[in-house]
């Protein structure tokens, strides 16, 4: 016989035998039920702890398994072992839930002694931002009582355009640019409180930009700006989610306060024009560089959303509102910049930024079941 | 498990409650600012502070296609426009206005220049706080009071004991009086009294040989005139300086100063290349600027002080440099709370050599602080402006802070110039 055959024919020989032990193991397991139920305990980890060493069980199979193995030790009075096995077999299925019109009173009692619960849950997240500079007081080197800044297309009054009382243009003054948005992604690390409350703390970063225009008193003199910002964060919450603890729900709603530690990472102009006399760009700006902004923010948070149960972990949908507390721009050096200043001939005013955001995000559940101490 | 998660809530909502932060729609009056004013080709002139702290800036205006006439800006402390008037000298003229002086009563009296078919005629007004002219305007124009081939370019209030108002008005002309004693056809400088009722009181003219200038005037305790200036002979110029009494005669003489040279005072003939271009009392007396040349005949800023009197104080005269060792020029200075000097003027060509090379920005607000004593220069200067056009300082304001006022011409490029207004802190900077 040449070799390949021989090959060939060991290799078949052994995924037949491989097939057959497999298909043993779950009659074993059928048997080993059987036995249960005939109240003849002693022989079954015996057929079963082989099949679960070498993991021949399916999913389904390992957890009926660790279960009856639960059921045996605690029968024969073997606590130790009986413990161990309930820790395998949250292992297995670590949410697995007990059937009060099969599972007796004593894996019940058993079960309560122990963490089954996740000890942590970690979330990643993406999503989109579209920030709202929150002025905190007007400046500009236009008339200030006259004119106004547009912040992502609309001015103080919400108004997409706004007319200049006397004014011998007679013009409209209209925004120039439209929202701007921005990304953030975030890992999040989350533990549960007690009643529905979880505690959650991880870094985001966030990339947003808002979008300003400004008329120097006139219609033909305006100039319009795209302030983009790379922050690191450090957002600490809290989320109440309605029935928490009902595994049976698919769909958990939420809402969540927070807080953020801010540190700005980068701030620029991606964009800085000015329209009228002989046009003026900017094409790069640095504004941390040029101590135009300050780095240091901190942040309060809310917002609402919901999970989708897929297993023991979730998907999430969140709407979420970030509040800046601080003054974005460093009011002392605001007219430092020649080129903003003359150039653009525009300032920032103090402001604050505020943050719309949709979230989508994927949270792992962490488990280590172990027996509570009392 | 004693913990209670409302607790953390409820501490969480105190922690939000009120921590939003509201709008201020009012700026502190002590904010440093820069502020722009005007549409078409602007020209700041000078500028006054108001008894409310507002401020007038006079400038010129001239629109597409049009003449160019005075402008006058009303801002607030915060540098917002809330009042603009243009005056126009008379149909179809040029205009250029020249200085604005507060007359007390929140009046102010603005001077200039209005160029016609018939030549260059002195222009001038009373206004109130509210841009409105007061004063009674002679036929020809609707708003000023004109005085006849004077290329007028400063004006004050005389104390009077008739209770009648009257001015008198600083300019020069090639006109010959019947009291000239040099009667050669160049510029003297005319001194004139009159009121708005159409009355002249006196003309006198002073000079030399060559062309005189007139620059600024101011009234002594004596009720006399110091005169500011500049006399000319040949290629040569100096800053000229002199005295009269209540009716404008010069019973000293004139003296005549240079920056650069050391043949100064009395009898002294100009024999450099100063060009005085701003005046301000000091509590030395008055301290002079200008522009000159220096030994290697690059332009730049001068600083002359003198008394009271008119005679120049020793020790306190020097050339005025920046720290690019760029040419500049100083045009205005004022005296500040902290007793310094402030100068703004410009850099013609802002285009250094080593730190900064490569960059062109045109001319440039050329900023400066001088010691009030010594007249040397304290601490950097500072320059401001656009990349695409000529920007300048042309008037310094002090503020009872501390800080400065600059009214600017700021350079937009293709024709946009705009008035610039440029608050200050003491050191000159555009910092709080």
């Amino acid at each position: 016989m040449k070799p390949t055959y021989l090959a060939i024919l060991i290799a078949a020989l052994m995924m037949a035998s491989i097939t057959t032990y497999g298909q043993s193991c779950t009659q074993r397991l059928n048997d080993a039920e059987d036995d249960y139920e005939a109240g003849r305990l002693s022989a079954i980890p015996d057929k079963i702890e082989r099949c679960l060493e070498s993991e021949q069980f399916s999913k389904e199979e390992a957890v009926r398994a660790r279960r009856l193995l639960t059921l045996v030790y605690i029968f024969t009075d073997q606590e130790a072992k009986a413990e161990g096995a309930l820790i395998n077999l949250l292992k297995e299925d670590p949410e697995h839930r007990l059937n009060p019109q099969v599972d007796p009173a004593e894996l019940f009692f058993l079960y309560d002694q122990f963490r089954t619960a996740p000890i942590f849950r970690i979330a990643f997240r993406a999503g989109i931002n579209s920030s709202s500079p929150n002025i905190i007081e007007r400046y500009g080197t236009f008339n200030l009582h006259t004119h106004s800044n547009f912040h992502n297309g609309k001015d103080r009054e919400g108004n997409d355009s706004y007319v200049v009382e006397g004014d011998s243009s007679s013009n409209d003054y209209n925004s120039l640019s439209g929202l701007g948005f921005g990304f953030q992604g975030e890992i999040l690390f989350e533990s549960h409180l007690g009643k529905g409350v979880e505690l959650g703390i991880g870094p985001q970063l966030r990339l947003s930009q808002y979008n300003t225009d400004s008329y120097v008193n006139q219609p033909d003199l305006n100039s319009s700006l795209t302030n983009q910002q790379l922050n690191i964060r450090l957002p600490v919450l809290f989320r109440y989610t309605l029935n928490y603890d009902n595994r049976d729900q698919k769909w958990l709603p939420y809402v969540f306060l927070g807080g953020a530690f801010d540190y700005l990472l980068t701030a620029k102009y991606t964009e800085a024009n000015r329209a009228g006399g002989t046009a003026y760009s900017i094409s790069s700006s640095d504004l941390i560089a040029s101590n135009q902004v300050n780095q240091y923010n901190y942040s309060f948070f809310g917002g609402v959303g919901t999970k989708m149960r897929v297993g023991t972990h979730f998907l999430t949908f969140e709407l979420r509102y970030d509040m800046s507390q601080l003054n974005y721009i460093n009011g002392e050096n605001r007219y430092q910049n020649d080129e903003s200043t003359f150039d653009l001939a525009f300032v920032e005013p103090d402001l604050s930024l505020n943050f719309l955001s949709v979230t989508l995000g994927y949270t792992l559940s962490v488990y280590q079941p172990k027996k509570l101490t009392k | 498990m004693s913990f209670k998660p409302t607790i953390y809530l409820l501490a969480f909502l105190s922690l939000c409650a009120g921590c939003g932060l509201t709008e201020d729609d009012n700026p502190s009056p002590e904010d440093v600012f820069v502020k722009f004013y005007g549409r078409g080709s602007n020209e700041a002139v000078d500028l006054q502070r108001t008894s409310t702290g507002d401020v007038i800036i006079l400038a010129k205006n001239q629109l597409e296609d049009g003449d160019a006439d005075f402008y006058l800006v009303k801002v607030d402390e915060a540098g917002n426009e809330v009042d603009s008037r243009i005056l126009d000298g008379s149909d179809g003229s040029e205009d250029q206005p020249k200085k604005i002086k507060a007359v007390g009563n929140d009046e102010f009296l603005i001077v200039g220049q209005m160029s016609t078919e018939t030549g260059i005629h002195g222009i001038w007004a009373r206004i109130n706080v509210n841009l409105e002219v007061v004063s009674s305007a002679e036929s020809g124009s609707e708003f000023f009071n004109v005085i006849d081939s004077v290329e007028a370019v400063d004006i004050i209030a005389t104390t009077e004991d008739d209770g009648i108002a009257k001015y008198v008005i600083i300019g020069h002309s090639r006109k010959i009086y019947s009291s000239d004693i040099i009667r050669n056809g160049n510029y003297q400088i005319i001194l004139t009294k009159e009121d708005d009722e159409d009355s002249t009181y006196w003309v006198k003219s002073h000079g030399f040989s060559g062309n005189e200038f007139g620059l600024a005037l101011f009234e002594t305790p004596q009720r006399g005139i110091l005169a500011v200036g500049e006399a000319s002979e040949g290629s040569n110029r100096g800053v000229y300086v002199f005295e009269t009494n209540r009716y404008g005669t010069n019973d000293q003489g004139g003296d005549v100063y240079n920056a650069s040279s050391a043949t100064s005072g009395e009898g002294a003939s100009p024999s450099a290349d100063d060009i005085p271009l701003g005046v301000a009392e000091t509590s030395l007396g008055y301290s002079i600027v200008g522009s000159t040349l220096d030994q290697n005949g690059r332009q730049v800023g001068f600083h002359i002080a003198v008394n009271a009197s008119g005679q120049q104080l020793e020790n306190k005269t020097f050339i005025l440099q920046n720290d690019y060792n760029l040419a500049c020029q100083a045009i205005d200075v004022a005296e500040t709370a902290y007793g310094e000097l402030m100068v703004t003027g410009s850099i013609p060509v802002f285009a250094p050599t080593g730190d900064g090379a490569g960059v062109n920005k045109l001319e440039q607000v050329f900023v400066s602080r001088l010691h009030r004593l010594s007249g040397r220069i304290v601490g950097g200067d500072q320059n401001y402006g656009t990349t695409v056009g000529n920007d300048r300082g042309n008037a310094v304001l002090a503020l009872p802070g501390g800080d400065v006022l600059v009214a600017t011409t700021i350079d937009f490029g293709s024709g946009t110039k705009m008035v610039g207004l440029l608050r200050l802190n003491r050191y000159g900077e555009l910092k709080d």
